[in-house]
This record gives C-alpha cells, structure tokens and sequence, in this order.
C-alpha cells in the first residue's frame, strides 16, 4: 500500500438536484460495474464513492453533500481529485449474459447500477431483458429524468415510485424465472427487506448480488471498519453474490 | 546446530549487539511490559509481558504521514531495534501482522519497522502462563534468534542471516531442544458449526465492551484514520490509531447504513475473525494462543472454555 494518490482531473460537473453532483473524471484505465474509488481531502480524511460510468474519457461518480469529504468535494468545478483505486469486486457482468436483470436500487445509492445499466446497454445484444425498479427519495427530479433517458430501450422496462410500500409491490409484480439475476443496490434496511421479498418469489440466492454500501476506509482490507463476518466489503465486495453471505443480516 | 552464550555473559552480549539499535525487553514498569531497555538489570524473562510487542509496529496512535496540500512530505525514520526476550506467541503474532501488512500491496511503515527490527526470542521451556494455550495453535518459528535456557547457559537456535551475524563469534554448540506443554488446550478450531450456539451469547451478557483484550491482543490491528492540520505551517498529518470491535462505535455508520449490532455478534466477530475468518484469506489462524484476552478479562469471559465445552 502506497500512501499515494493519484490526481485526476475533472472533466465535468453536473448537478443532480440541490443536494448531489455527477463528477467526471479522466481515468484512462478499466473500471467495472460494482467497483468503487476513494478520494482523499487532504486535512479532511478519505471516503469511498462507487462508479457510476465510465466510457473513453474516464468515469463518473455521484457526489452527495452528506459528509465531511463529500461536502469539501462538492463545491468544486474543476481542478484535480486525489484518487486511488479502481478497486473491488464488481456485479460479474460476463457471468449474467444471456440472462434477465432486475436492478432494484434507491436514488442516492443508484450508482452501481448505473454503471450495470450502461454496460448493458453498450452490449445489449449480450442480455436479455432488464427490468429496473427504483425508490425515489432524495434528490427526485433530476434521478427519474436521467433514470428515464438511461432506460430508453425497448429491452429495458422502468418502475419507479416515491413510496417505500409501492416499491415493494412493484417488485412483487415482476415476473422472475430461473434465468433472472437480480442486482441491488440499496440501503441495508430495505435490503434486508427485498432480499425477504425474493425469498417469497422464489428466487434463488446464487441468482442475487448485492453491492454493500459500508464505510470503507482505508480500502486495502487491513483497518477493518468494513469488516462484516469474515468479508471485508472493500477488498472481498463491494458486490457480494448472497449465497456466499447468507449469515449477513442475521 | 547452534550457539551457546553462558548466562554470566548475557549482560556483555546485549550490550554489545544494542550499540546503535534501541534495545526492547520485557521490563517491570507498572506491569511487566516491552520497553527501551535502559539497564539490562531490569530485562525479566520469567514472566509473560501483559501488553504485546505490536505496538513496535503499529503504534497505538500511529503518525502515518505528514502532507503539504496534496504533497506527501513523507513518512518519519523509523529506528532500529532489538526485540530481546519475546515468546513464541508473540513472534508467531508477528508473523500475522506482517501477513496482512506487508501484502500485496505492503505498507510502506510497517515494513520498514519490520525490516529494521530483530527478534530475539525466549523459548518457554514449561508453561509460562494459566492461560497459554500456545501449543494447540500451530505456531512455527520466525524469530531471527531463539534462546533456550538450558541451566547455566543458553543455546542459541539462529533462525535468519539477520540473526547469524550477532552471534557469529560465539561457540558452536548443539543441543536437543524439546516440545513444551500446557495445561490449558483448544481442542477445536472448526467452529462454523457452533456460530449460533447459546453459550456465546451467555458469555457477552458479562461482557463489560471495555476492550481490553483487543487492546493486549498480539494481532489485533484494526484502526482508524484521522487527519489534522497546522494552519500556521500549513502541514498536516495524517495518523492512525486503534479501534475495538468490541466497542458498539465501531461498527456504526454516521449515515442511514447503521449496523443492528450487539455484544453477542460482537464476541462473536473477534473470536471467529481470530479461528476462522483470517484463517480462509491467510491459510493462517490469527490466534497464537498467549491468553493475554483470558488473563486480563475483568468479566472473566474465557473463549476456550466455551469452544471446548461443545459438543
């Protein structure tokens, strides 16, 4: 482990409600759907944000004002970004072709299945259809309009609603077959909560993979703050397929 | 074969090998503990130090970097040192650390702690401890020098070049070491089968989450980043410095991804991550058996003791 960062430079800034920014950066490297960064504020600390895109120039991350980093990160409009990484797992994307989707995910926490949805875009010949369901909570307008354009495809079918009771019966209308794999991203409450409701359609938990939003510290898999059984999130996840953890949210 | 140093030059030899290094050995402070020998009269080989040597290693409040902007100045020049007078346990406990420090991606600290550090064991030649469970745990020999007290001398086993090259000059000699015992013995390692087991969480409802046995524990290692800034130079630092697991801020999340934990899955975590978690990524266990958990719990919690009474 080097305590080195790298700098990047921001490409572009684009707001996504009052509260959230898309960051571009230029990376010239290989990143994957599920895989995060973690920048460093120097005098503040380091944080982990997962990838929300990549394509020729670089790849994009969402950056909500909630923390200390994440707030020193937002005003910027330019300028470089101390980065490492890409690191960890990521939704096994050449595993699930030939397959239905279903990306269920909440708007802050929407990242890695944004970079999930563009990948299969870009191969869309690879997959078969891909359903997405997603809760809205903050920011609203600026996620279902770009949610929208994003699922602009005849093999791509788009559900969204701003109740937590909905969501689940709108998850409870999909029709899963065996050839379903199921990608989540969501805060761990309602992801306990889903992976019960895929428990009661059926499907099976070799079929689901869930990226883990813990806070990941030092990335490397030594200070242990994401440490959950004998996984640790940063360097074993942050993507985990859930018949390997079954006893996580025990 | 090895060397042989008569007790009556101990003394001479220390003296001699410190020139330049900073000598640790267990000494007898408030407690008996690792520390910057400054009289070789203090060096106390007939007990176990209460306290591990890793914080040699990873200190307590460790200065990780100091950084200008975006530039990293730099890290501090770490000193060379003698280890004298550390147990097989706690070598073994070492070797852990190094595992996960000095990995694939090594860090740059700790190795250079580690490259400039000599380890000078005691072999225990009967139990030195209640609570040393040393000999169920698999442990293997890493020191750069092991000494076995054999009456009025030592035999010297030379495990490294490192090691070799401060005993070159002493005579040759060859002995035949033997194994030791304990009274106190895991007799199960696999213990998958026993994570729901009620017995853990009679065990946490005496648990006081004080932390001291993930503070003497020889592997425990996690920690937490901190940075602060001098805005009159301008330079900041960043440092690390220790967590418990069994402390309930540990595992929770400033935000919305609160953790639902209590001190059953909490006991659990340390006693599973130390048998069977660390064992699945570093083909190691992470437990050397020292005790020191045991001997210092004030809730007497005895994780031996309640792995060896399932059935």
């Amino acid at each position: 482990m080097t305590y080195e960062y790298a700098d990047l430079k921001i490409i572009k800034k684009e707001a996504n409600g009052k509260l959230a920014s898309i960051f571009s950066l230029r990376y010239k490297g290989a990143a994957h759907p599920g895989q995060y960064i973690s920048i460093w504020v120097p005098g503040i600390g380091q944080e982990t944000f997962p990838i929300a895109h990549q394509d020729s120039t670089g790849f994009n991350i969402l950056v909500t004002k909630k923390s200390d980093v994440s707030k020193n990160i937002f005003p910027l409009k330019k300028g470089l970004i101390l980065v490492k990484g890409p690191f960890g797992h990521g939704f096994p994307m050449n595993n699930l072709k030939k397959t239905n989707l279903v990306m269920i995910g909440q708007t802050h926490l929407f990242s890695p299945l944004w970079f999930a949805l563009s990948y299969v875009k870009e191969n869309k010949t690879s997959y078969l259809k891909t359903s997405i369901v997603a809760l809205q909570t903050k920011p609203k307008k600026a996620f279902i309009e770009n949610l929208k354009k994003a699922s602009s495809d005849k093999n791509i079918n788009l559900e969204y609603t701003e109740k937590a009771e909905d969501f689940k019966k709108l998850i409870k209308k999909i029709k899963f077959t065996k050839n379903t794999n199921v990608l989540l991203s969501l805060k761990e409450e309602y992801l306990k909560e889903v992976l019960s409701l895929l428990k009661s359609k059926k499907v099976q938990n070799k079929n689901i993979y869930f990226y883990l939003h813990r806070k990941m510290n030092c990335a490397q898999g030594i200070c242990g703050s994401c440490a959950v059984l004998g996984e640790k999130t940063c360097v074993d996840g942050p993507v985990f397929r859930f018949d390997d953890v079954l006893g996580f949210f025990e | 074969m090895g060397k042989l140093l008569k007790k009556e030059d101990l003394n001479k030899f220390l003296y001699k090998i410190k020139t330049k290094q900073e000598l640790v050995a267990p000494v007898e402070t408030d407690a008996v503990r690792f520390e910057t020998v400054k009289f070789i009269s203090q060096i106390i080989l007939d007990k176990i130090p209460e306290f591990p040597p890793k914080k040699y290693f990873l200190p307590s409040n460790d200065e990780m970097f100091q950084f200008r902007g975006s530039k990293i100045l730099g890290t501090k020049k770490q000193p060379s040192r003698i280890i004298f007078g550390i147990r097989q346990c706690d070598v073994n406990a070492i070797n852990v650390l190094d595992k996960v420090f000095l990995g694939k991606n090594p860090d740059p600290l700790y190795k250079e702690r580690r490259e400039k550090t000599t380890l000078i064991a005691i072999k225990c030649s009967k139990e030195i401890e209640k609570n040393c469970f040393c000999t169920s745990m698999n442990l293997s020999n890493f020191a750069d020098l092991y000494f076995h007290d054999i009456g009025d001398s030592f035999f010297i086993e030379v495990g490294s070049d490192k090691g070799l090259k401060l005993v070159s000059r002493l005579k040759d000699y060859e002995y035949q070491t033997g194994p030791i015992n304990t009274k106190k013995r895991l007799f199960k390692k696999d213990i998958a089968r026993y994570y729901n087991n009620k017995a853990w969480k009679d065990a946490a409802n005496k648990c006081i989450s004080c932390g001291i046995c993930t503070n003497v524990c020889p592997t425990c290692l996690c920690y937490k980043q901190k940075e602060f800034s001098d805005t009159k130079t301008d330079i900041g630092t960043k440092k690390r410095s220790w967590v418990s697991c069994q402390h309930k801020n540990f595992w929770e999340d400033t935000d919305e991804n609160a953790m639902d934990f209590d001190k059953t899955k909490m006991l659990k975590h340390r006693v599973y991550h130390k048998l069977s978690y660390f064992k699945k990524n570093y083909r190691i266990g992470m437990c050397t058996g020292c005790g020191r958990c045991i001997t210092q719990c004030p809730a007497k919690i005895d994780f031996v003791k309640i792995i060896n009474k399932f059935k």
